[in-house]
């Protein structure tokens, strides 16, 4: 079943068509990539999906129910999340606190110990245990990118897109991000769209590669048949 | 002389503090600059007159209806004025700018030029230490104000609306993508922070008769407090009103009363040559 679809989706930002006719789908409990050169719409596409910005033309469905539109914060309490490239948490306040207000709207009517105790098995999932009260601005890079995915977590999403999770992560940290990512799937049964530069980890991770180009849909297929495909090759190498 | 003069700073500094806190909270949120704050600190000085002269009621009812009556005309205002203009933040400048002449004329209009001034809530003075009597009505007005600061510090500094609040003025994006209804939490903080002004506006009312247009240097103040403090900065709110206060009760008590409000100025301007992101203002990154 497929839990997110979009068709026909179409984006202009004055006369730059940031994207043009972009039909994708996500099934349900897979992990897909999402891949592209600089400028390809990738994060366009997302900001769409999460609701940032209306679509030009072309709509959005998500189980099935049209989505195209709604501002951000419905679509993120009918259960998706993103994360950003640049993390972006709320600095001045405890990793808590931030991993809180995403729980916050997602149960508005349990009590404030249900709130707190969710907020903390997030930050544990993602392995931040013993940061609860550390406010996030203090965090590392590395730190950062888990909050933002425990935040995302809090949210209680059945769609999770993550925007670049592993630029600037070292070789052994992209390992552990990867397996990190994979438990979120099998232990969690999130559906993940991903956009990412290293290819090493989609070729590991995911089961279904999507490349855009210039705002279309260059083509998808498995993980194997994208990298060899010359005219993937082609847009990011070119002539 | 000093004694006196300084007492009178902290009174007024404090209600400063409560007006400037009323901005920021609405500044900080809806990155909207209210110019009619002044109005409704007015506004809530003749409702209360209003309610407790006209109508017999007895005061601290009515300033609480007063209060209350204000938060409602400040949701409305953003639900019918302010929502339209999301996304261009020079609509609501000149919009509120507007809605502050059409207030000070009807104001004019309905209650004439004249300073109008509810009852005060107690009489007398008490002599304070042998240095000087004052007046006990300021010095409730002092404890009202304080009071009132601290339960908008403990709303914003321990509830799970304020973390909300305080969420969405650091990352106003991030926080909707993290489920928070941003347009009912703009209409929130936009009664919220006329409700501010309105609590000021009942406490001082006593004090300070309202006309018509005593709003605007109330607003003007809070501005100054505001970018002396630090936007979006709380505790700015807080010190910034505090020396705004005694440095003019000071500056007009030595030097010149005619100048009181060049003190203000003057001290402005020599923080912002110095920290240009104002005393606790977060650096630009």
């Amino acid at each position: 079943m497929e839990l997110i679809k979009g068709v026909g989706i179409t984006k202009h930002f004055g006369g730059v068509k940031a994207l043009s006719g972009v039909d994708f789908k996500v099934e349900q409990g897979t992990i897909v990539g999402l891949i592209g050169p600089n400028g390809a719409g990738k994060t366009t596409l997302f900001n769409i999906v999460a609701g940032a910005f209306p679509p030009t033309s072309g709509t959005v469905h998500f189980e099935g129910v049209d989505i195209t539109g709604l501002p951000a914060y419905k679509i993120c309490r009918r259960g998706v999340a993103r994360t950003f490239q640049v993390t972006r948490p709320f600095g001045e306040m405890s990793c808590v606190e931030n991993v809180a207000v995403g729980v916050v709207n997602h149960q508005p009517d349990a009590s404030r110990a249900v709130w707190t105790q969710r907020a903390v098995e997030c930050l544990r999932i993602v392995g931040l245990e013993g940061f609860e009260s550390t406010e996030a601005r203090h965090l590392n890079v590395v730190q950062k990118k888990k909050l933002e995915i425990a935040r995302a977590l809090a949210t209680g999403p059945k769609l999770l897109m993550l925007d670049e999770v592993l630029g600037g992560l070292n070789s052994q940290e992209i390992q552990d991000a990867i397996t990190f990512i994979r438990n979120l799937r099998d232990q969690l049964g999130l559906t993940i769209l991903w956009i990412e530069h290293v290819m090493g980890a989609i070729m590991q991770a995911t089961e279904k590669v999507i490349v855009l180009d210039q705002g279309r849909i260059l083509m998808n297929g498995s993980p194997e048949e994208v990298v060899n495909d010359s005219r993937v090759i082609h847009a990011y190498l070119g002539d | 002389m000093f004694a006196i003069a300084s007492m009178n700073g902290l009174v007024i500094g404090v209600i400063y503090a409560l007006t400037a806190l009323g901005v920021s909270l609405v500044v900080g949120i809806m990155n909207v600059v209210n110019f009619a704050h002044g109005e409704f600190y007015i506004l809530a000085g003749y409702f209360s007159f209003l309610f407790a002269n006209a109508l017999g009621m007895p005061i601290i009812a009515a300033m609480g209806l007063a209060v209350a009556l204000v938060f409602v005309f400040g949701l409305l205002v953003e639900y019918t004025l302010i929502r339209p203009t999301y996304g261009d933040d020079m609509y609501s400048l000149i919009l509120t700018f507007i809605l502050s002449i059409v207030l000070q004329n009807a104001y004019l209009f309905i209650f004439g030029p004249y300073p109008n001034k509810p009852p005060g809530w107690i009489k007398g003075a008490t002599n304070i230490f042998d240095l000087f009597f004052y007046g006990n009505q300021r010095m409730a007005a002092l404890v009202a104000g304080i009071a009132v600061i601290v339960v908008v510090f403990a709303m914003i500094k321990l509830t799970w609306f304020g973390r909300i609040i305080r969420a969405a003025s650091q990352d106003r994006g991030m926080a909707e993508l993290n489920g928070v209804n941003t347009t009912r939490l703009n209409m929130l903080s936009f009664g919220l922070g006329c409700a501010l002004a309105a609590a000021a506006g009942v406490i001082l009312a006593p004090v300070f008769p309202v006309t018509p247009t005593a709003g605007v240097p109330v607003a003007l103040t809070a501005f100054v407090v505001v970018v002396l403090g630090g936007m979006g900065s709380m505790w700015g709110c807080i010190i910034g009103g505090l020396i705004l206060g005694l440095v003019e009760n000071l500056g007009a008590a030595y030097l010149s009363t005619g100048y009181k409000h060049v003190f203000g100025f003057v001290i402005l301007i020599m923080v912002l040559a110095i920290r240009p992101s104002g005393l606790f203002g977060r650096k630009e990154a």
